[in-house]
This record gives C-alpha cells, sequence and structure tokens, in this order.
C-alpha cells in the first residue's frame, strides 16, 4: 500500500519511465469527431425511424382506424407501429445519454434537452415526409429492388384480417354491398377478395369499380360486416 | 525552475505539461494532494486505501492532460476525474449498490446559492458534518464534501458532476435536511 508522500515520487517515477503515456491531442480530437459521427447518425435513424412511421400510417390507411368510431380505435391502437415510435425513442435517449457525457449538454435538465432533441426529430421528420424519399422506396420494395429494409416498406399496403382490416380494389358493386380484391404484388397471406356489407347510412353510389378502398369490419360467414369505409382515391 | 513553476497558475502549469514538462505535474500534483486525499477519504470513507486511488488520479490526469483546455479552470477538471474514480471504487467495493441515475437531474430546479443571510445556518450545518456527514447516502455526501469542506462554487460543483446548476443546489438542501435528520435522530 503507498504511503502519502509517496504518491508525487510514484507517478513522477511511473511517467519517466513511460510506463504512463501522455495521450496525444489527435486521439482527443478522433474521439470528437467519432461522438459527432455517431450523434448524427443516431439522429438520422431516430428521424428515418419516426418519418417511416407518419409515412407507413399515412399510407396503409391506418390512420383512417380513427373515424371509424370505438372498433376502429381499438384496430387503430393495434396496427400502430408501435415498434418505430419505441426505436425512435430508445435512439433518443442514447443520444441523450451521449450528449450528456460528451458536451456541455450536461448543463440543462434531461426533460429539456430530451424535448429539444424531440422538437428537432419531429420538425425534422415532417419536413422527411415533404420529400418523395418514402414513396421512392416503397416504389423500389413494390418492385423487389429494396435490399434490407424492403420487407419494412412492402408491409406497408398490407391488409390485416386478424385485426378486422381489409385493404384492397372495389371489383363490384350491388345493391347488398361490393367486393374487393387484395393484391399487393406478393404471395402472402393477405391475398384474397371479400364481400363487404357497409355500415347503415353508407352511400353505395359513390363507389366504382377500380377504387380503391380501407375497410374496417368483422368477419362472419364469408362476408365482411364494414363499420367503416374509407376511399383510399386521391390518397395514394 | 521549481521556484518559477510554483508562482504559476494551474492552467499554465497544465499548459507546460501538455509539453510534457514533468515537473510542471509535480507541482500541479503537490497543489492538489491534500485535497484530493481529503476529499476521497470523505467520501470513500474507509472502503479503499486511498493514497492508492489518488494515485491513479494522478495517472489519470497525466494521461488525458491534452484534453483539457487551458482557458477553463483546471481544479473542476482534475476534481472531475477524482469524482469518476471514488464512484467506480464505491461501485467495486460497495455492497449497497450507487445509483448514478438522479430524478433531480431530469427536470428544472432553480439554480440558488445559499446567501449571505444563512451564514448562521451554514455554521449548524458545519456541525452537522462533523456529527453525520458519514450516515450520508454517496450522493449527498459528495455534494457536501465538495461545497463545506473542498469549498467549490456551486458552478464547479455542476461541472464536476456534470449535473445542471440546479441539481447542486437541490441536492445540497436534501443533503443538509438528511444531515438534520440523521443527527436529530441519534
Amino acid at each position: 500500500m503507498l504511503k502519502e508522500n509517496d504518491i508525487r515520487k510514484s507517478v513522477l517515477e511511473k511517467i519517466r519511465s513511460g510506463e504512463v503515456p501522455m495521450r496525444s491531442r489527435a486521439y482527443f480530437a478522433l474521439r470528437t469527431v467519432l461522438v459527432v459521427v455517431m450523434s448524427l447518425l443516431m439522429l438520422a435513424a431516430a428521424l428515418f425511424a419516426l418519418s417511416f412511421m407518419s409515412f407507413s400510417v399515412h399510407e396503409s390507411g391506418v390512420r383512417f382506424l380513427l373515424e371509424f368510431g370505438e372498433h376502429g380505435l381499438v384496430a387503430f391502437v393495434a396496427l400502430f407501429p408501435w415498434h418505430l415510435l419505441l426505436i425512435s425513442l430508445l435512439i433518443l435517449v442514447i443520444l441523450e445519454f451521449l450528449l450528456n457525457r460528451f458536451t456541455p449538454a450536461y448543463r440543462f435538465p434531461f426533460l429539456r434537452t430530451f424535448l429539444w432533441i424531440l422538437v428537432a426529430l419531429i420538425a425534422g421528420s415532417t419536413l422527411v415526409g415533404f420529400t418523395p424519399l418514402h414513396s421512392f422506396l416503397l416504389s423500389e420494395a413494390d418492385r423487389n429492388e429494396l435490399p434490407v429494409l424492403g420487407p419494412f416498406y412492402e408491409q406497408v399496403h398490407d391488409s390485416h384480417q386478424e385485426q378486422g382490416v381489409y385493404r384492397g380494389s372495389v371489383s363490384s358493386v350491388d345493391a347488398s354491398g361490393f367486393i374487393i380484391a387484395h393484391d399487393d404484388s406478393d404471395k402472402d397471406s393477405d391475398e384474397g377478395s371479400w364481400h363487404i356489407v357497409p355500415p347503415p347510412g353508407f352511400d353505395l353510389g359513390t363507389l366504382s369499380v377500380g377504387e380503391k378502398v380501407y375497410v374496417g369490419g368483422r368477419l362472419q360467414s364469408g362476408v365482411v360486416y364494414a363499420y367503416g369505409v374509407h376511399s383510399l382515391s386521391g390518397e395514394e | 525552475m521549481n521556484e518559477k513553476l510554483s508562482q504559476k497558475t494551474d492552467e499554465e502549469l497544465a499548459a507546460l505539461v501538455q509539453g510534457k514538462n514533468e515537473e510542471a505535474f509535480g507541482v500541479l500534483m503537490d497543489r492538489y494532494q491534500k485535497k484530493l486525499l481529503r476529499y476521497g477519504r470523505r467520501f470513500l470513507l474507509e472502503l479503499a486505501p486511498i493514497e492508492d486511488v489518488v494515485q491513479e488520479v494522478f495517472i489519470k490526469a497525466y494521461e488525458n492532460i491534452r484534453s483539457f483546455d487551458t482557458t477553463r479552470p483546471f481544479s473542476p477538471w482534475i476534481y472531475r476525474i477524482a469524482h469518476n474514480m471514488f464512484i467506480n471504487t464505491l461501485r467495486k467495493n460497495s455492497r449497497t449498490p450507487f445509483i448514478t441515475i438522479d430524478l433531480d437531474t431530469i427536470s428544472a430546479h432553480a439554480a440558488y446559492e445559499i446567501d449571505p443571510a444563512e451564514d448562521e445556518e451554514q455554521a449548524h450545518t458545519r456541525a452537522l458534518i462533523d456529527r453525520g456527514l458519514e450516515k450520508l447516502p454517496p450522493i449527498y455526501r459528495e455534494v457536501i464534501i465538495l461545497y463545506y469542506l473542498e469549498q467549490l462554487s456551486y458552478q464547479e460543483i455542476a461541472e464536476v458532476l456534470r449535473v445542471p446548476l440546479g441539481t447542486v443546489g437541490i441536492r445540497l438542501s436534501r443533503a443538509r435536511e438528511a444531515l438534520r435528520t440523521y443527527v436529530e435522530g441519534e
């Protein structure tokens, strides 16, 4: 065990013998660059996840479920891309810790910097929403030309029968309702056609063959009794 | 040469150390050894041989001296290294986990310094420190040591602990309250 009077001598001996090297300025400069690059990458990832979440809710039609009453709200909660929101928030928290550790951000309360970054992210993702980025990536995914992210984009146009949500094009309209066919250019479990009985008061005259619709309803004996129908024409 | 070095400020000495002047580092060690030993002894209590820990603080300081901005005060910088080292020592040796997530850093608190009118209060607190410091949880013990024993300002403590200024105030206030409770409960 070291004695109090020996500390100075012991440290200087270690320095002089080369046992304790002094780190170069380049080391610290590189560390700063790494922190900046890491922070920017994380910010970009959070921005991408958040803007994709907004795009996905908009493009998939999930947002129309909010117009479909109580049943729609339940389906909305089930189909909302919470994982993207969680990923964004997780990145945000990591980013916050990174900034607190390596920048003077610690001078401000955690909640304040967290909200600043969150507001910046929401503003940024809104701006990304105005660009054709996600639409372009979606069309690439539809053509099977988008590696890695492709499956995430392909599911944007899925139907979700298990949650009572159907997406498709109107193939025929009759007095009792209409038939929709779903085809999102892939071969998975959501392919098919359904006979839809619209909710009371729905004007079938507003529908035309070929029109894309978003339907929330209960499947009973091969017929979907809809509690909400929303036309996607002009939305996509 | 040592006489000339001893007239320099901490920051001037640190600039010389950055140019590998070992004597200048020796003078810095002379200036901070007693302070860091005192800080460590009161903070770590008997958890680890404090001389070894302080030696490690100086070694870390030398290794990283080029990350120090010589236009800023040196004292919070070296206290920050000591703080990190002491926390690591606490974590390694303490049976109870040291909690690093402090809810007081999450939201804003008013950053109020104790005003001179509270001098009497300070004297009373010092008496309480002598009797109850060891019973305080580390998070409160440390802020009491830095403010009352090491005489660091709120700003310097905020830099050492890397917390908002308001958090220093609220921690000190809670620490004083806890001290009062412990001592009065004896």
